[in-house]
């Protein structure tokens, strides 16, 4: 199926700023703005969050998930947030909140798991190399966790497209999404409010050049295709690595200290 | 045949230098300038070393900003409200930080390129005591070879494995200046110069600092009277030294980082900084293939004029040598080695050192602190001049500002200066000239100084040293 079409109009939403940027679910706008005031009330973010007994099912099978290093079930979420911190538990909204605002059904529910698994463990990886770098660890998850997510918007705006047409295949309308990703990404992060330096990071995670967390994420992304087995190490990864002063020991270490991906990322079903 | 003689002409040197930082930097130059090939061999992309990309230069930009602010409101007299916005983004701060360390590295690149210093991106591992094996960071590997191999790698902060410093809420030294936002609160563990650093431009950013230490003042180095004039500083930006205090356990809880110390009492801040010591880079050295071994303490013994190590021909400068571990000292080992080696004229004997500490106020010392000049000549006379009392010290409102000058019973002799307040690193220096020189105070009281400055705090001094002199 040509898709050059599909792709000039879905650049010409973006450029026309037509292009619908989701919004969080209320919980976690709510959840966000407790977050950051400069004293957080742990008590106020667990009766926020309890407000959508969806998500909060959802935050808390993660969070007994070995994502964050299993252990005895996490039953409430006063609990996981002591157990968790403040921190993570935003992260972890962010990443259920993605999910719900985001998947997609049909032909895609099966990719755009793959996307949502390899977005975490591409988080995983980039908390890893800038521990091993030991700079930029805090922010260095969610730029990870958030890179790939304007696939999914542009995904859902390739649904509207098409309307009836019969679609394209799943790796057809992906590779659609190639271009404009990093850029879509970057105008979510900004509607999520979430920060300058996400932002940056997620819109240039394809060319990174300058911006050191996003070739943080650039490096957790090649690898976590890789350890995921979606595809092998590209070859430009030694480049970014060396762009981060990272040698292939200290790229061993990182992945090992990585762990099993595949199955910490199973959280995600 | 020779142990270079396999090693390809064009990676033949006079001199290999291992670390691109302050030692490395000017023991390279200083072959180049003696018209011998110099190779530096440099891990990071570009040259500087820790100094430029993770100490000295960032920190000090910091250091700048807080500066300004605790400078605005003083100066302002309260008229001009500074209070830092509780969620503050610490990269904001930095912004300049950048530009600085390009700057910085551009200008090391310069000198090495002007010097005609090769430049090697890799990994250093000693061969032999002549050999280098560089590996870059695509994984190939080059063997360089030279008569004479100086060790300048530097150090990184120690991580003991019972602090579980994970660079988000646990930090060292160097992952402190990365984090996103200014924490309400931070614990420093430990009280040499880079915590009390850390904990100086914390505090005057407006963050509530604790500092734990087990000595029982902070820079146990430094002459008494300037640290408590410190402590007396930290206090006032609403921060606090425990001294005498012994962290039994380090750990972040989910909510908060936890020292819990010996008697069961428990400290809690958002972040907690660990700033206990500094381990040398020698562990992927190979230092065993030049015959080379750590010391107990993980450095490297030298000659203590030469800096030539056991292994003729191998010189250790900087941090890997230990104290005094300051960019500044650690040029002038790195020039002093090449010189010996290269069998140039050596330079007249180190005489004294400075120390500056950029806490705020800044700290600077030259020679003898008081304590040390009476165990070593019994009678002294002292002669102190308050910044207060000078006029430029008014002007600037600086009140904790304090200059001492140490001098022997006679009050002939400088025996060491001490400077509290600002501008001390750079205040210093008229004192240890003076010390070089052999000058007695009087010159400071016979010559003419800029007025006002707070150098005039010299001729205040001097004044002070003749009331209490023996004459």
């Amino acid at each position: 199926m040509a898709t050059a079409p599909l792709q000039a109009r879905l650049l010409a939403r973006v450029d026309g700023g037509e292009l619908a940027i989701p919004s969080l679910p209320q919980a976690a706008v709510e959840a966000m703005r407790e977050l950051d005031r400069p004293e957080p009330r742990p008590r106020q973010l667990a009766s926020i969050l309890s407000t959508d007994a969806g998500f909060t099912a959802e935050v808390l099978r993660v969070a007994s998930s070995a994502l964050f290093g299993g252990g005895a079930p996490i039953v409430s979420l006063p609990q996981a947030i002591t157990r968790l911190g403040l921190q993570r538990i935003k992260e972890l909204a962010i990443l259920v909140a993605a999910r719900s605002r985001l998947a997609l059904p049909g032909v895609l529910a099966q990719p755009i798991r793959a996307l949502l698994r390899h977005s975490l463990a591409t988080a995983i990886v980039a908390n890893e190399i800038a521990r091993q770098r030991r700079a930029r660890v805090e922010e260095s998850f969610l730029a990870g966790l958030l890179h790939d997510l304007g696939r999914l918007v542009l995904l859902t705006a390739l649904r509207d497209e098409l309307g009836d047409r019969p679609p394209p295949s799943a790796a057809e309308l992906f590779a659609l999404t190639d271009e404009l990703h990093g850029r879509v990404g970057a105008l979510l992060v900004e509607r999520w409010g979430l920060g300058r330096a996400i932002r940056d990071a997620v819109g240039a995670h394809h060319a990174p050049r300058a911006d050191e967390l996003a070739a943080v994420v650039a490096l957790a992304d090649r690898i976590a295709h890789e350890l995921l087995g979606d595809a092998v190490l590209p070859p430009d990864a030694p480049k970014v690595a060396a762009a981060l002063d990272l040698y292939p020991e200290d790229l061993e270490e990182i992945v090992a200290r990585a762990g099993d991906l595949a199955s910490t990322v199973a959280v995600i079903s | 045949m020779s142990a270079t003689s396999a090693v390809a002409a064009d990676a033949q040197f006079d001199v290999i230098v291992i670390g691109s930082g302050p030692a490395g930097q000017k023991a390279a130059i200083q072959a180049a300038k003696a018209g011998r090939r110099a190779l530096v061999v440099e891990e990071r992309a570009r040259p500087g070393g820790a100094c430029v990309q993770r100490g000295t230069i960032p920190s000090k930009t910091l250091r700048e900003t807080a500066l300004a602010l605790t400078g605005l409101r003083r100066r302002s007299g309260g008229v001009i409200d500074v209070e830092p916005p509780p969620d503050l983004k610490l990269a904001s701060l930095m912004r300049r930080l950048d530009e600085v360390v390009a700057a910085h590295q551009r200008f090391i690149d310069d000198q090495l390129r002007r010097n005609e210093v090769t430049v090697w991106h890799g990994r250093a591992r000693l061969f032999s005591p002549t050999e280098v094996a560089v590996r870059d960071v695509g994984g190939e590997v080059r063997v360089a070879a030279a008569p004479t191999v100086v060790i300048a790698v530097g150090s990184r902060p120690r991580n003991p494995p019972e602090v579980p410093i994970d660079h988000e809420h646990i930090l060292d030294s160097d992952s402190i200046l990365s984090i996103p936002y200014l924490p309400r609160s931070l614990t420093v563990v430990g009280g040499g110069v880079i915590a009390c650093e850390y904990a100086c431009i914390f505090a005057a950013l407006g963050v509530d600092v604790t500092i734990l230490d087990r000595g029982a003042r902070p820079l146990a180095f430094l002459d008494a009277e300037l640290t408590a004039e410190l402590t007396r500083a930290l206090e006032r930006m609403g921060a606090r030294f425990r001294g005498g205090v012994t962290p039994r356990a380090i750990a972040w809880d989910g909510a908060a980082t936890v020292v819990t110390l010996d008697d069961g009492e428990e400290v809690r801040a958002d972040k907690l900084l660990y700033c206990v010591g500094r381990e040398a880079n020698l562990d992927k050295l190979g230092l065993q293939n030049a015959g080379l071994r750590a010391n107990a303490r993980g450095l490297l013994d030298v000659d203590g004029a030469t800096f030539e190590t056991a292994v003729r021909g191998v010189y250790a400068v900087g941090d890997v040598i230990g104290p005094p571990a300051l960019a500044a000292t650690a040029m002038e080992q790195g020039r002093r080695a090449v010189c010996h080696a290269l069998g140039l004229p050596a330079p007249n004997a180190l005489g004294a050192i400075p120390v500056g500490v950029y806490t705020i106020p800044e700290l600077a010392m030259v020679g003898l602190s008081e304590e040390q000049a009476r165990d070593h000549h019994g009678a002294i006379a002292v002669g102190r001049a308050r910044f207060a009392e000078v006029a430029r010290g008014q002007i600037a409102a600086v009140d904790d500002g304090l200059l001492k000058l140490v001098c022997d019973a006679s009050g002939r002799q400088i025996l060491g200066v001490h400077i509290v307040g600002d501008g001390a690193a750079d205040l210093v220096h008229i004192g240890q000239v003076a010390m070089l020189a052999g000058w007695s105070p009087e010159a400071f009281v016979d010559n003419v100084f800029n007025f006002p400055t707070l150098a005039e705090a010299y001729r205040i001094a001097a004044l002070d040293v003749r009331r209490h002199a023996a004459r």
